[in-house]
């Protein structure tokens, strides 16, 4: 049932010195004993001749069973928490979340410990819902971990289409050419074809490079219609409209002046050096009708194509979606307002339309009442960060889940927000620039986001074992596995 | 030959903004801790390899000791994780975190400052970073329009976005004679080509240069400048036409002092109908406002006067954005009852409401708006935007650590117009994600927004419960 | 302008010293006045010879860093690299004919740390024996404009 897995390969940060949450002192006393190198289990100190602490970022902390700073016979270690971790992240993305999802890239494990990883300090929405498990499950009764599956079939509807199964419950989300590097856009899709799944290419076109795994693409036809030729529809299996985002609903693509830089402009046929607005909304849809022509045309051009609209959440987001359906949609895919973003105005990232949480159970029930939710497919996205964001949400209501920030943090992003300016990313994800593309290495990218996939997997799979569920399909809408810290009845 | 008259569009409402740099450094939220002993003298520095240059032309700025090295470093932390002795760190800085309060919130001091430096829409990459939701105008948010919508294309676009309205009530019918003439006098009305209000802060470290430099704002941005009636003399009399005189009714009222004035504050207490009088037997077309606190049930004393000749209400809240008489309830919702209650009583439309209290981003006026406001007053917006860091020495006769009071009035000036300049394209922004091309539209339109009580208790008042033998995770 | 002017200290101190959030830090600046100027900086060893080399040059008689006690440092060794650097700028300043003790530094004792309040009051007690700083009674223009 489940193909063959990618394996973990360890694959460190590509800096000299990870950030961890904590860093260890060594004095002068020390005596290069190497006790310290002895018991602790995460390799934090080494000896190469002298003892040295190499691997700060590995310490789980004050909680550690073996601690190294108390074992010290010379009293030559002590343990602070790191004063540059507090000023990393945000509230969403936390500096426990970024060092746990690099941990994840790394090791293709979750933390060992002193970090928490499940959720952020948004103190709402997925930051509030838990996931409920019984307390002791029953071992004996268990299926194995392979026998849990994750995959889920892409188009319900129809069979004149690709019939496409995903191994994984979620897919990458579309970042374009131009807000982020080849590299990036390369690594993202060889993970998702190593792991089954597919990457979309955003709306800045579709890159040759991308040509070899065609099969794992999905193209985007945005309103600025970037790229957009038959020759790319025709390449995929998967075509997806992109009629709003949800980091800045109601506002087309903002790629500003710096980052279009002559192999962006040429793939967008644009001009060097001049920002680039997307308008909103597509200026040849006014209507439902006129949606389902773009769906037609599209259908003319490749007939086989699985056809997904992407669009945000607003009050009607009901309405949106039952449109798209009898537009014959196979895949509705829901951009929470909280999404990620390259560029957009932060009054609009954090007023305009609804947290992804809201969205999903009003559209998983309006399908139900309208008969048709088992012919289509809802995808969330919008704000997941960890797996436990993915279970969340698909016991909310969503089929499956498109993966967006997480893969750039697996990269080493550390959530600066300054995607957009100059030259765009300082550490090589989000930019074009020549120079600080090179900052990373392909095969280093594909490695890190299979490893946090992998993670990503086994957690899914502890998590459905101990719900007592075999496989994800599962749990989709199955809300009493939630409950919500402020209306909880004990 | 047919002569034809060249009839020229009317000009598109624009605010032109600039860069008008900081007389001070602004606080960043995080510093840079970077070490040299023990330093290796690497050939390839880290330093050296900074994509913002952080390190190269270091200054500090010694009034406030400030570092350029953190007002330019952009937190990539390349350096902190190359440097192979470690010696580079960061930390959070307790200048800003000590920024302003709880309402006043050091991001919000600092976005302001940004705003009126460049006069551009806070833009950043990677998606939002703040809280769920929080107390206030935090807990609503505004809906934006899927397919089915006219043209807009935000700032962007073709497609004219109004943002004017008008101060004044407006009758319920007009009255025509047989010849085709009005019966009565046409309204009484002032126009502004954006619903914003400035006004002078209750505290501040204030000159007649920084009274004068808001004063030539308000005219540049075609709006007004609150402020006391006893301060206005010298210099400022060339702006009456922009200036709102706060009527006290402790000072007395001289006979030409209103003269080129188009609308007055009167405060709605004690002898109201007295300084109504004498103001209307000396100035006939002026317009008054009349200033109540937003208190609890104020939509009743509202209903109750709008049938004698008031117009125009100012509903003022606490500078925390609250209601004044209960620190738990927000301004949002005084304002909504009050819209609520004159709409159901039929006549929304016979008084203007402007409200004011705490509104400190851009998305505060629209939020106002969409809750049944007019338009909004704003004090210390203007304020900060003259770089001032809430911090209330000027409270307790200690000095102003920017030295407000020697700002030139024209750089006052410049600065607020890059800061309304900026809201106002942020509420462009706003109402062409809804598909709304004219504020006055937007006014109640609570069916376009959403609210986080509802929304939360409907999405998940009824999920799973804990039950005996689970835990959570 | 010779006229006598107000004996000013600068007074840095590490944000982690008790009771130094920014409402003490007023209280403090009402209580002195205009004769102190408090700065706050994240751990003691951002200070530079720079900053003290900048405030006397520029309004300080005096200028002073309070750093947290051995072994409390969040960077480990701040303290200690504070310690160095006043040593160093000692050493500046009395090259150029000024008296070293014009600057200083306060090591919070380890055991009963002491707030800023009497720290302040400890720094202000002894720099009142120093005479009025020559630099600042120069007549000069300011090397660069305020901004």
């Amino acid at each position: 049932m489940n193909k063959e897995l990618p394996e973990v390969v360890i694959t460190p940060s590509r800096f000299r010195n990870p950030i961890g949450k904590y860093r260890l002192h060594r004095t002068n006393e020390c005596t290069g004993c190497g006790q310290c190198v002895e018991i602790c289990p995460y390799g934090v100190h080494v000896k190469i001749g002298r003892v040295l602490t190499k691997n700060h970022y590995r310490c789980i902390g004050p909680e550690c069973p073996n601690a190294c700073f108390e074992a010290c016979p010379a009293g030559a270690l002590s343990l602070k928490r790191n004063p540059t971790f507090d000023t990393m992240g945000d509230l969403r993305w936390t500096p426990d979340l970024l060092v746990s999802t690099w941990c994840m890239a790394e090791t293709g494990d979750v933390p060992q410990g002193g970090l928490e990883y499940r959720i952020g300090d948004s103190n709402g929405g997925f930051d509030r819902l838990r996931l409920v498990f019984p307390r002791f499950h029953r071992t004996n009764s268990s299926p194995l971990n392979e026998e849990v599956d994750l995959g889920i079939e892409l188009n319900r509807r129809d069979n004149s289409s690709h019939r496409i199964r995903i191994e994984v419950p979620f897919y990458g989300a579309g970042m374009s050419y131009g807000s982020v590097s080849i590299t990036t856009m390369l690594s993202r899709v060889r993970a998702a074809t190593a792991l089954s799944t597919f990457s979309c290419t955003g709306e800045g076109g579709y890159p040759d490079q991308l040509k070899p795994y065609d099969d794992h693409v999905i193209t985007q036809v945005a309103t600025g219609l970037f790229g957009v030729r038959e020759e790319t529809i025709k390449r995929v299996r998967i075509v997806e409209f992109k009629y709003a985002q949800g980091a800045k609903p109601g506002l087309g693509g903002h790629l500003l002046g710096d980052k279009v830089t002559p192999a962006v402009a040429r793939m967008r046929e644009a001009v060097v050096g001049y920002p680039l607005f997307s308008p909103f909304p597509f200026h040849s849809v006014y209507s439902v009708e006129d949606h389902k022509k773009h769906v037609d045309w599209i259908k003319a051009i490749n007939p086989n194509a699985l056809i997904s609209v992407k669009v945000s959440t607003p009050t009607d987001v009901d309405m949106v979606a039952i449109g798209s359906y009898y537009a014959g949609a196979h895949i509705i895919h829901l951009d929470g307002s909280y999404g990620g973003t390259g560029a957009a105005p932060d009054i609009a990232k954090k007023n305009i339309a609804m947290p992804i949480e809201y969205a999903i159970p009003i559209v998983h029930k309006f399908l139900m009442e309208e008969g048709v939710r088992d012919k289509i497919t809802v995808i969330a996205s919008g704000g997941i960060r960890t797996p436990h964001d993915v279970a969340k949400i698909i016991a909310l209501g969503a089929d499956g889940v498109c993966t967006g920030t997480a893969e750039l943090v697996a990269l080493e992003c550390i959530r600066c927000h300054n995607c957009e300016s100059g030259r765009g990313c300082a550490r090589g994800i989000a930019t074009t620039d020549s120079e600080l593309m090179k900052l990373i290495d392909i095969d280093w990218g594909t490695q890190r986001i299979i490893n946090l996939f992998i993670a990503w997997r086994k957690e899914l799979i502890r998590i459905l074992k101990r719900l007592g569920m075999k496989s994800i399909r599962e749990l989709v809408g199955k809300t009493d596995c939630l409950v919500h810290l402020d209306y909880m009845n004990k | 030959m047919i002569k034809t008259e060249r009839v020229f569009m009317p000009a598109k409402y624009m605010i032109h903004t600039q860069i008008v740099p900081n007389r001070f450094r602004p606080f960043t939220k995080s510093g840079i801790i970077a070490w040299w002993e023990g330093c290796l003298g690497c050939r390839v520095c880290v330093k050296r390899q900074c994509v913002y240059g952080v390190y190269r032309n270091r200054d500090l700025d010694v009034r406030q000791m400030i570092d350029s090295m953190d007002n330019q470093c952009m937190n990539c932390l390349r350096c902190v994780q190359g440097c192979p002795r470690e010696l580079i760190h960061k930390s959070i800085n307790p200048e800003y975190e000590a920024l302003g309060d709880s309402h006043w919130t050091p991001d919000i001091i600092a976005q302001l400052w940004n705003q009126a430096e460049t006069g551009k829409i806070p833009v950043s990459g990677a998606g939002y970073s703040g809280p769920f939701s929080g107390p206030g105008f935090d807990s609503m948010w505004t809906d934006m329009s899927e397919i089915v919508r006219p043209t807009r294309d935000g700032i962007h676009g073709r497609e004219y976005i109004s943002t004017g309205i008008d101060l004044g009530g407006t009758p319920k019918h007009l009255a025509f004679t047989d010849s085709g003439d009005l019966e009565s006098e046409p309204p009484s009305l002032v126009d502004m080509p954006l619903p914003i209000i400035l006004r002078v802060p209750p505290f501040g470290s204030l000159s007649d240069n920084t009274i004068k430099g808001w004063a030539m704002g308000a005219r540049e941005l075609g709006t007004f400048l609150a402020l006391p009636n006893e301060i206005i003399k010298g210099e400022l009399l060339a702006f009456k036409k922009n200036l709102i005189p706060i009527i006290s009714p402790c000072h007395p009222l001289l006979h030409d002092a209103l003269e080129g004035v188009r609308l007055v504050e009167v405060p709605w207490g004690e002898k109201w109908k007295e300084i109504t009088q004498k103001i209307k037997e000396a100035h006939p077309s002026v317009l008054i406002s009349y200033r109540t606190p937003l208190v609890r049930g104020v939509e009743e004393k509202v209903l109750s006067i709008v049938n004698s000749g008031v117009s125009i209400i100012y509903l003022e809240g606490t500078s925390s954005g609250r209601v004044t008489d209960d620190n738990s309830i927000f301004i949002k919702d005084g304002i909504r009852q009050t819209h609520l209650a004159l709409v159901d009583n039929g006549m929304r439309d016979e008084i203007t409401i402007l409200a004011g209290g705490g509104l400190a981003m851009a998305e505060h006026a629209a939020k106002s708006i969409i809750c049944g406001a007019d338009g909004v007053f704003i004090d210390f917006p203007i304020l900060i935007a003259l770089e001032c860091r809430m911090c209330r020495r000027c409270t307790k006769g200690l000095p102003c650590p920017v030295e407000i009071d020697r700002a030139e009035a024209s750089w006052v000036a410049s600065r607020v117009t890059n800061l309304i300049g900026a809201w106002h394209n942020q509420l462009l922004e706003v109402m062409s994600a809804m598909g709304i091309r004219d504020v006055r539209r937007l006014r109640g339109e609570t069916g376009r927004a959403m609210f986080y009580e509802d929304l939360d208790r409907s999405t998940f008042g009824s999920l799973g419960t804990l039950r005996e033998g689970y835990e959570l995770e | 302008m010779t006229e006598e002017k107000k004996q000013t200290l600068a007074l840095f101190y590490c944000q982690q010293t008790p009771e130094s959030s920014e409402q003490e830090r007023q209280c403090l600046e009402e209580k002195y006045e205009r004769s102190i100027r408090l700065f706050p900086i994240p751990c003691g060893g951002r200070i530079e010879p720079l900053h003290f080399l900048r405030a006397l040059e520029e309004f300080a008689n005096a200028a002073y860093v309070i750093v947290c006690p051995e072994g409390e440092c969040r960077y480990f060794e701040g303290n200690l690299r504070a310690k160095k650097r006043v040593q160093k700028t000692r050493e500046i300043i009395e090259s150029i004919g000024l008296e070293g003790n014009r600057i200083g530094i306060l090591i919070n004792p380890r055991e009963n740390p002491k707030s800023l309040a009497r720290l302040v009051d400890e720094i202000v007690c002894n720099a009142s024996q120093l005479e009025p700083s020559r630099v600042l009674n120069l007549h000069h223009s300011p090397a660069r404009p305020f901004h």
